[in-house]
């Protein structure tokens, strides 16, 4: 009754004072609406950080290079063991484990492309045919690399639509032969357009790894293997099975690096969840200027209403119900504050994901979070709670005579 | 007719910087059930503190103060907001509603410290505006009120709780010669009716409505006459 009396009190005096409480809940508002909006913001970062991911083949994806360097008495030195990785390698390990989609050779550079007098400079990467099949990248126009190229290093590309537009324009350029690095390439086919993490996979040009080993590095090596598990939960065995076929021909004693998508992404999770926590403390400051602001609204309202609370006393209220009352209306202008501020903060988020999608051409959804709002509100009623306080203990101090005789 | 207040011995000292001042000199008084009771004194008489005391709005230095047979001078804070919720209905000079609440909801106020539910404490504030002749001004906020009609609000808010005690601090003193006396009138009904009146008025003219009159000087009750009685001095010891 209480309870609910008081409420009503607080929603009656924030009526009262619509302009001056709503300057003094404009820190609130602030300080939740800028929490609210970096959270949803970093959790719409984070959920197109996994979704991107996915694409590349999320977690099931597992990076193997052969360790160069190896620590030795507190010093970082030349491996002993150290062998570059060759397509033999490759192949040696392609068929280990029936949990493996297939494993690709990591082996890029810079593409100098050239035709008549258009030139582009794109990346080049040298791989296999399951390529496209394993990143799930559709053909547009003509065909992907096939077995017989790598056989016969044939000197062919697949261009990337940024390479094409950029050499070609609109004008023809299946079976037209180009400069890729100063040597001849035929075109044979064109990438469908590709974009994840805002970068852009059209500058790639895509060629034979045994072409571009012979041709364009020189060397038969590969810098590393990436192996494609079927799923996340194949990747230790899958790992282990590829380790034990490498060292077979290695050595045992030799090393190697393992990056597993999975690390990337935690990584990933880490440091978006890093700049959330900085950025959402940095907000929290401004929760503690609006928190301030309800503390010295509480104090004037105390202040001016010192008679009532007189009144209020004379008439039998307990110095707890009195701190109850003033508590609650400070909760109240603190939820109304964070409710405002919730509102605020989504608004912003959207606006701020518009603008990212508008300006760096990069999707970027603001996500409504249930913990968010939950925090939020949580974080209101015990800002309104804490700065309330002191105000409330105040009003159940005054002594009724004084109070009552006040102006 | 029991004995309603019972003071004995009550002193009033205010802890000053250079020595003491006595707002109350050992006073003793009695007050019985549905007694009208005018107190009078100049200002600096201790008359305010007194009231203050009676109303358990301030507790004494020393004494001890025997409300309806229970001892509230040493009473703590909540007990005595509790002995004023139940115990005492405030009539004050400048009347002292809530300027944003209605008169129904003003008159509900000491029902609602006092936990009373909703059904009942509307019921209750009603009957006591019926009382005061207000039944058709419920909803209207004291902005929207005359003096006299605030007053009786405040009276209707006083005897919402039904008090045993109706203290009333210059319940005229804002109020036109006429509405004084409606209000006076309204104070004489309520005493017939079997309510304990006490009235602080420094106007010769209220104090008449009353049946038996004291008056405080220098924190000493100096007169304690009854109307139609012969004056009955009791001089502090």
């Amino acid at each position: 009754m209480i309870f609910l009396e008081s409420i009503r009190i607080a929603l009656e005096q924030i009526w009262a004072n619509k302009l001056r409480t709503m300057l003094t809940l404009l820190g609130m508002l602030i300080g939740v609406g800028s929490v609210i909006a970096i959270v949803s913001i970093g959790e719409g970062m984070r959920r197109m950080v996994i979704a991107e991911f996915g694409k590349l083949g999320g977690d099931s994806f597992v990076y193997i290079l052969p360790q160069q360097r190896v620590l030795k008495d507190g010093r970082w030195v030349a491996s002993p063991h150290y062998r570059p990785f060759t397509m033999d390698d490759l192949y040696a390990v392609e068929s280990v484990s029936d949990r493996l989609v297939a494993v690709l050779p990591a082996l890029q550079s810079g593409a100098n492309l050239q035709y008549r007098k258009a030139s582009y400079q794109g990346s080049l990467v040298a791989t296999l045919p399951v390529h496209a099949n394993v990143y799930n990248w559709a053909i547009a126009e003509g065909r992907f690399l096939i077995d017989r190229d790598l056989e016969q290093r044939r000197r062919v590309c697949v261009l990337g639509q940024e390479a094409r537009d950029e050499i070609f324009g609109e004008r023809p350029f299946l079976g037209r032969e180009i400069k890729l690095n100063g040597q001849r390439y035929t075109v044979v086919g064109l990438m469908s357009e590709r974009k994840l993490f805002g970068q852009d996979f059209g500058n790639q040009v895509l060629v034979p790894v045994t072409t571009a080993q012979r041709r364009l590095f020189g060397n038969k090596y590969i810098g590393a293997l990436i192996a494609h598990a079927h799923s996340g939960q194949d990747v230790p065995a899958v790992t282990a099975a590829i380790e034990k076929a490498l060292r077979k021909r290695h050595g045992q004693q030799a090393q190697y690096q393992i990056i597993s998508g999975r690390s990337i992404l935690e990584q990933v999770e880490q440091t978006i969840l890093i700049m959330k926590m900085v950025t959402g403390g940095i907000a929290a400051i401004s929760l503690l200027v609006g928190g301030i602001g309800i503390m010295n609204i509480m104090l004037v309202s105390v202040a001016e209403r010192t008679r009532e609370i007189g009144i209020r006393k004379a008439l039998g209220a307990k110095p707890a119900t009195l701190l109850w009352q003033f508590v609650l209306e400070s909760i109240t202008l603190s939820l109304v504050g964070g409710l405002l501020g919730i509102a605020f903060g989504y608004g912003l988020g959207e606006a701020l994901s518009y603008a990212i999608d508008r300006y760096a051409e990069q999707q970027f959804p603001s996500v409504i979070s249930v913990d968010a709002t939950v925090l939020a509100l949580v974080l209101s009623t015990a800002i309104g709670l804490f700065f309330g306080i002191y105000p409330a203990s105040r009003a159940a101090k005054l002594d009724p005579v004084e109070a009552l005789h006040s102006e | 007719m029991g004995t309603l207040i019972e003071l004995e011995n009550i002193s009033k000292v205010y802890r000053g910087g250079a020595e003491d001042v006595y707002a109350l000199r050992q006073v003793d008084l009695e007050i019985a059930d549905n007694e009208y009771v005018a107190l009078m004194g100049p200002s600096g008489s201790g008359k305010s503190t007194l009231m203050n005391i009676l109303g358990c709005l301030d507790t004494p230095s020393s004494g001890t103060y025997r409300l309806a047979g229970t001892d509230v001078s040493s009473m703590n804070a909540n007990e005595l907001a509790e002995v004023r919720n139940h115990r005492i209905g405030f009539v004050f000079q400048t009347f002292n509603l809530l300027p944003r609440s209605s008169a129904l909801q003003n008159v509900e106020l000491p029902l609602v410290y006092a936990g009373m539910r909703r059904k009942v404490r509307r019921e209750r504030a009603i009957e006591a505006l019926e009382r005061v002749g207000l039944a058709d001004r419920m909803q209207h906020r004291p902005s929207q009120l005359s003096g006299g009609q605030r007053q009786r609000v405040a009276i209707a808010r006083a005897l919402a709780n039904r008090p045993s005690l109706l203290l009333a601090d210059e319940p005229t003193g804002n109020l036109d010669t006429r509405t004084g006396e409606e209000i006076m009138a309204l104070f004489n009904a309520l005493y017939a009716e079997g309510n304990t009146v006490l009235l602080v008025t420094h106007e010769p003219e209220i104090a008449q409505y009353a049946e038996r009159l004291i008056r405080i000087r220098d924190g000493l009750i100096d007169l304690d006459e009854r109307h139609g009685k012969d004056r009955q001095p009791q001089s502090a010891n």
